[in-house]
């Protein structure tokens, strides 16, 4: 897989908009996201279990979107393919979707923690 | 909507996104990009707070849970309040159904996700101001078009061929305009040659120069007039806008005002206006080129009595026919000889009234001009008839010409009206050439006659009252009231003088209402004291007698004074009284029972039926004073009075001499026995209040000789 795990351009973005009243908006962004992922990731698994292909299509869309806007582009590529399956029913191929992206997950929420690490510090 | 309201107020934009940390970043960067934010964190939020808020500008996630963004979109769409509001989709990245759905919903545009939270700012107020500037168009176009909706003219872009690029159709729009509009063909093909070869020059004229042009068209269709004011302004560099105003109305309602202005309304003849428009232009011409143009006034010499005995309509009708025939002579090549030839050499116009001129313009010679209006005296002097009436109505003729008699046109028509006047003194009914002695005359009369309208108008006149004498009794009968005008520069006029232009300008029963509305004032004056029984005499004129209601208005006037009525004598001549025998006799009869004394003035000039006399109630005869001059100069006026006195003793009749100046002209009157006398030997006409004064001077002398029982001739000239 060529996507990279961090694409640094959106953070970017998010630090350019870090002016008086925001100091903190993309260390807030990652916690955000940081929190969201692992929620939608244990959302993704119930949904699993209990067979509903609309559950996943719904939060493998909302995570490839909120994944991307942190420059998670592995997660988020991960996520746009769930969607499909999700789309697709194959609940087969969401299981084995849903694994990857756990991985996937845990490695950007790594790196994430480290950028807000360091910016907090 | 001007960019200083765009920084004025904040615009509202409404960001309706479910995932918090996308909508937290969303707010921020389009709140330092000066917007108020609205969040929604989901459909039903979204609507309703665009519903509610109308915010500038909607930004839509495109997933959202139970509506989505497509669907938020299109409800947006259908609310009028909002509907066009911009809507922003925020759909995924490479999303084409997406993207293809947004539009389709009514987006005005999209942001694909992940979105460059740093140029979000800059991109929704790109399209903020974009859809501003679109509003701000569309408004303005509908605008122009209320604008172009309630101009009625005509407008159209039409390219150097003349084909129409865009038309609208004002109300009274051209039909021959409508059809190149529709069917492409050029203006050039449809208008009517001369216009379309104009329009062919206005068009490159105007797109020559950069300057508007104009012009007026007429177009004549379906025996329709149709009048068009034409502008044209460049458009591009290569069409022109033309602008088309109907303007027939105007054009007729300008005609009809020219024509109430310019002609008169009885007989459509050029009124005196025009006339001397005709005038000063035919003598610029005359000037220019040397030649000689007269002027020819006619005036109806009867006309106004027809008017009077006959009514207005009768008057009108042979004003009319006399129009007509002033034209057909005109236009007849015998009448005016080579003057018809063309069109404006001759001109026919009617002043007023009565009067009516000619204009003839490159006259040969004095006599030419007179060959034509004793050629037109003859025409008009052929009877007439109407309503199985004949009349002939007799014309006089004045000619002034340029440049013997005149150089301007007050001046000619002056002379021409001044030589008009002159014909009628020679006898009427005939052509007088203007002279130069006759302005000097002329000019005295004019100016007395318009003296005179004056000072009748302001009653600037007086009475002056004459004694009578009793040759039996010695007492003073009466007096007889006489009027007398001073002209503020030329001081008394004569009666004899003034009364008969009185008569001549319509102004003597002006003046006999005077006369008879004074005489009443002096006679109340006089009443309740040692003068309340002194009579006045008042002369009657023969048009005053003849006013149906002459009666009820001498009466009247009595009766508004207040005196006995046997105090007020009329005095009429006998030309008065034979005019129409049955009217007199009803009208004296009536007069005569309401206590009113009556005497015949100037008796022995007229023509008086002595069977008709006896019919009359009169009280008195006055010899005129041309017989008394000469009773004693051994001719037959000695005899004509002793008739008239014995003609007056045998009816029963008072009879009074005037003019009597001498004692031997009294002493001959004592001797036929004549009643009364007036004149200077007893007394001259004096002003009321030196009346008065003879007269109670006089009482009282007679009082003193009564009391000395004194019997000699009593008849001096007392005078104050």
């Amino acid at each position: 897989m060529n996507t990279p795990v961090i694409d640094p351009v959106p953070l970017d973005a998010i630090r350019n908009l870090e002016q008086p009243g925001h100091e903190n908006l993309l260390n807030t962004i990652i916690g955000m996201f940081l929190e969201q992922s692992v929620n939608e990731l244990a959302g993704l698994r119930e949904a699993l279990q209990s067979g509903s292909a609309d559950a996943i299509r719904e939060a493998a869309h909302s995570l490839k979107s909120s994944s991307a806007n942190v420059g998670a582009m592995r997660v988020s590529a991960l996520s746009y393919d769930l969607e499909q399956a999700g789309k697709d029913r194959a609940l087969d191929l969401c299981g084995m979707l849903i694994d990857r992206l756990a991985l996937a997950i845990d490695e950007a929420n790594a790196r994430l923690s480290d950028i807000a690490g360091a910016a907090a510090a | 909507m001007p960019p200083g309201d765009i920084q004025s107020s904040r615009p509202v934009v409404l960001i309706a996104e479910d995932d918090p940390s996308q909508r937290m970043l969303a707010r921020v960067a389009l709140e330092q990009a000066g917007f108020t934010v609205l969040e929604a964190d989901n459909g039903h939020d979204a609507l309703d707070k665009a519903d509610r808020q109308a915010p500038d500008i909607v930004l839509l996630d495109v997933e959202m849970p139970e509506l989505d963004g497509f669907a938020i979109c299109s409800r947006i769409r259908k609310l009028k309040h909002i509907a066009d509001t911009p809507v922003i989709m925020l759909t995924g990245r490479e999303d084409d159904e997406s993207i293809r759905n947004a539009y389709d919903s009514g987006a005005t545009d999209f942001i694909s996700k992940p979105v460059n939270w740093s140029l979000l700012g800059h991109r929704v107020r790109y399209i903020s101001r974009a859809t501003r500037i679109g509003r701000g168009l569309r408004e303005s176009e509908k605008k122009n078009r209320a604008f172009i909706k309630a101009i009625p003219d005509s407008m159209l872009i039409v390219d150097k061929a003349g084909r129409v690029l865009t038309h609208h159709r004002g109300k009274d729009g051209s039909r021959l305009l409508d059809e190149c509009a529709s069917d492409g063909r050029s203006v050039m093909e449809t208008l009517p040659p001369t216009i379309a070869e104009s329009w062919r020059k206005q068009i490159a004229g105007v797109l020559n120069s950069g300057e508007m042009s104009q012009s007026e068209d007429h177009i004549e269709a379906n025996g329709a007039h149709c009048f068009y004011e034409t502008r044209m302004v460049p458009y591009t560099a290569d069409s022109v806008l033309v602008i088309q105003r109907d303007v027939s109305e105007k054009k007729r309602a300008d005609a009809k005002v020219r024509r109430l202005a310019f002609f008169d309304t009885l007989t459509g003849l050029p009124n005196r206006q025009s006339f001397l428009i005709q005038v000063s232009e035919a003598l610029r011409e005359a000037k220019a080129s040397n030649s000689r143009l007269s002027i020819l006034y006619f005036d109806l010499d009867n006309f106004k009595r027809i008017n009077d005995s006959l009514g207005h309509s009768t008057g009108d009708a042979l004003l009319r026919g006399v129009a007509r025939r002033l034209e057909q002579c005109v236009r007849r090549a015998d009448a005016v000889a080579r003057f018809a030839s063309t069109d404006t050499s001759v001109q026919v116009a009617r002043l007023g009234g009565d009067e009516f001129t000619v204009l003839l313009r490159d006259v040969q010679s004095v006599e030419e001009a007179s060959g034509v209006a004793e050629r037109i005296l003859s025409a008009l002097s052929q009877p007439m008839h109407y309503h199985g009436q004949q009349f002939v109505i007799t014309p006089s003729a004045g000619i002034a010409s340029y440049p013997d008699d005149g150089d301007d046109v007050d001046t000619l028509v002056k002379n021409a009206d001044m030589a008009m006047y002159s014909a009628k003194a020679q006898g009427r009914n005939c052509v007088s050439q203007f002279s130069g002695t006759m302005s000097v005359r002329s000019l005295e009369r004019l100016d007395l006659e318009d003296a005179l309208r004056k000072a009748i108008a302001a009653g600037d006149l007086e009475l002056h009252y004459q004694p009578k004498l009793s040759l039996q009794s010695r007492e003073v009968t009466g007096v007889e009231a006489l009027v007398r005008w001073t002209h503020p520069e030329r001081g008394p006029v004569s009666p004899a003088k003034f009364i008969p232009i009185a008569e001549d300008a319509g102004l003597i029963l002006d003046l006999s209402r005077w006369v008879l509305e004074a005489a009443c004032r002096q006679l109340e004056r006089w009443s309740g004291g040692d003068l309340d029984d002194v009579r006045v005499a008042i002369n009657l004129s023969g048009k005053q007698f003849r006013e149906s209601d002459v009666d009820d208005q001498i009466i009247a006037a009595v009766d508004a004074h207040g005196f006995e009525k046997s105090r007020l004598e009329l005095e009429l001549t006998e030309g008065t009284l034979m005019n129409d025998v049955e009217n007199t006799v009803r009208t004296l009869t009536r007069l005569k029972e309401a206590g009113l004394k009556i005497a015949v003035d100037d008796f022995g000039t007229g023509y008086s039926s002595l069977s008709y006399l006896k019919k009359f109630p009169i009280d008195a005869l006055k010899i005129d004073r041309s017989f008394v001059s000469e009773i004693d100069a051994g001719g037959n006026d000695r005899s004509i009075c002793a008739a008239i006195i014995a003609l007056a003793q045998s009816m029963g009749l008072k009879v009074i001499a005037e003019g009597v100046e001498t004692a031997e002209q009294l002493q001959h009157l004592r001797f036929l026995g004549c009643d009364e006398i007036q004149g200077f030997y007893f007394a001259k006409p004096m002003p009321g209040e030196e009346t008065a004064a003879f007269l109670r001077r006089y009482l009282r002398k007679r009082q003193r000789r009564l009391s000395l029982a004194d019997d000699t001739p009593p008849v001096q000239a007392i005078e104050g």
